[in-house]
């Protein structure tokens, strides 16, 4: 008897288990919310995003706008390329090392032609965007995903011009080539497996 | 002692809280308010009516005059035909739209009055003939077309009037042509999703 009575303790307590949906990726604002944290939850995006944005404000007029608008037109391409099962060989080796590459322009003042830096930032933005594309059929919602991590792409550039706009006064240019450096220095780490 | 616990259980299941999965997104507000946010909860829409209004804002709402009054009748022309049942499943073509006028505002292209003109009465066709909700008919459907007239029309007012209040200072345009390449994003990876072999749609 009391076995039967444990069990069906066992089984009120089953039934009164609610659903947990709080962190269920459903409808629009699941789609939306998964789409925006992707590129933050990567500190490899994280790093290179920010470095986008530091390398765009340390360049000044015009590649401050030339270059964050660049990036998500040829990231949506990437990620086309993704949707599209279309692989791209060490992907997350060109993320790592767009970490590298956009850190060490912004530590050593690298001041290339504007279209020189759009290339670059061009060429590992396909990287970025075909990582987020392969996520994009299983979302729940892949317009509001797509709106999510592009906005929050777009935000994470908004966050290194709003540091690299330091560079104006002599001790926040030497802070912003730190930055770009422990950027550098944070891809070494994600090429090499150690971050 | 069979019989006790059997009655607890039969009370447990019955008071257990469920969800309750409601058949409409938004439960109890009339037809007219379903209507004026059918584009806020469509991010097609969204996206197509926030590219246009930036769009038409960009290119400075004095000259532009006669693109604003056709886009209304664009979009009654477009209700007009989503009440007969005329066009359906139009997201592709809205979202090919969004991208393509997303682009032209990064790249700040002038595309003059009449092609102005032209592209607000493409979309708001597009927007008016994609705004029916299957599920309604007859008065209610009237209304709730009627809803979303208004809702297309203001959220197509709003951006509008951001993007020509941000048109002095050059930062103001930049952020302008940034929110437009973001919108272009957005938009063409959807596009390629629904010609994807993986797609799950």
């Amino acid at each position: 008897m009391k076995q039967f009575l444990f069990f069906t303790a066992a089984a009120i307590a089953l039934t009164l288990a609610g659903a947990a949906y709080a962190h269920e990726s459903t409808g629009i604002a699941g789609g939306f919310v998964s789409g925006f944290l992707h590129p933050v939850l990567g500190w490899d995006h994280v790093v290179a995003m920010v470095a986008v944005g530091l390398w765009g404000a340390f360049l000044g007029s015009p590649a401050i706008w030339v270059l964050p608008v660049v990036f998500p037109l040829v990231m949506a391409l990437g990620g086309a390329l993704g949707v599209m099962g279309v692989p791209i060989p060490a992907v997350e080796t060109g993320i790592a090392a767009s970490a590298v590459v956009l850190g060490a322009m912004v530590a050593i003042a690298a001041r290339p032609p504007i279209w020189l830096a759009a290339v670059i930032v061009g060429v590992f933005a396909i990287f970025h965007g075909h990582a987020h594309g392969t996520e994009l059929p299983n979302a729940a919602n892949p317009l509001a995903y797509s709106i999510g991590f592009v906005l929050s792409t777009g935000l994470l550039h908004l966050s290194g011009i709003a540091f690299g706009l330091l560079g104006r006064w002599p001790a926040g240019k030497m802070a912003v080539r730190a930055a770009g450096g422990a950027i550098a220095l944070a891809g070494v780490g994600f090429l090499t497996g150690v971050v | 002692m069979i019989c006790s616990a059997r009655a607890l259980l039969f009370w447990a299941l019955l008071i257990t809280p469920q969800l309750a999965f409601a058949h409409s997104p938004i439960e109890g507000i009339n037809e007219f308010y379903n209507g004026l946010l059918h584009p806020v909860f469509v991010p097609a829409h969204m996206l197509l009516v926030m590219a246009l209004g930036l769009f038409v804002g960009q290119q400075g709402t004095k000259d532009n005059q006669v693109a604003v009054a056709v886009f209304l009748v664009a979009v009654t022309l477009g209700l007009m035909a989503a009440w007969f049942s005329l066009g359906d499943q139009l997201e592709t073509l809205i979202l090919g739209a969004a991208a393509a006028i997303g682009i032209l505002i990064a790249a700040r292209l002038a595309v003059g009055r009449y092609g102005c003109a032209l592209l607000t009465a493409l979309a708001g066709l597009l927007l008016g003939m994609d705004s029916a909700q299957d599920m309604l008919s007859g008065k209610e459907r009237f209304i709730s077309l009627i809803g979303s007239g208004v809702g297309v029309y203001l959220l197509f007012l709003y951006p509008m009037a951001l993007a020509d209040t941000f048109s002095k200072k050059s930062w103001q345009k930049i952020g302008v042509r940034v929110v437009g390449s973001w919108i272009a994003a957005s938009s063409f990876l959807v596009l390629a999703l629904s010609y994807s072999p993986m797609s799950i749609n």
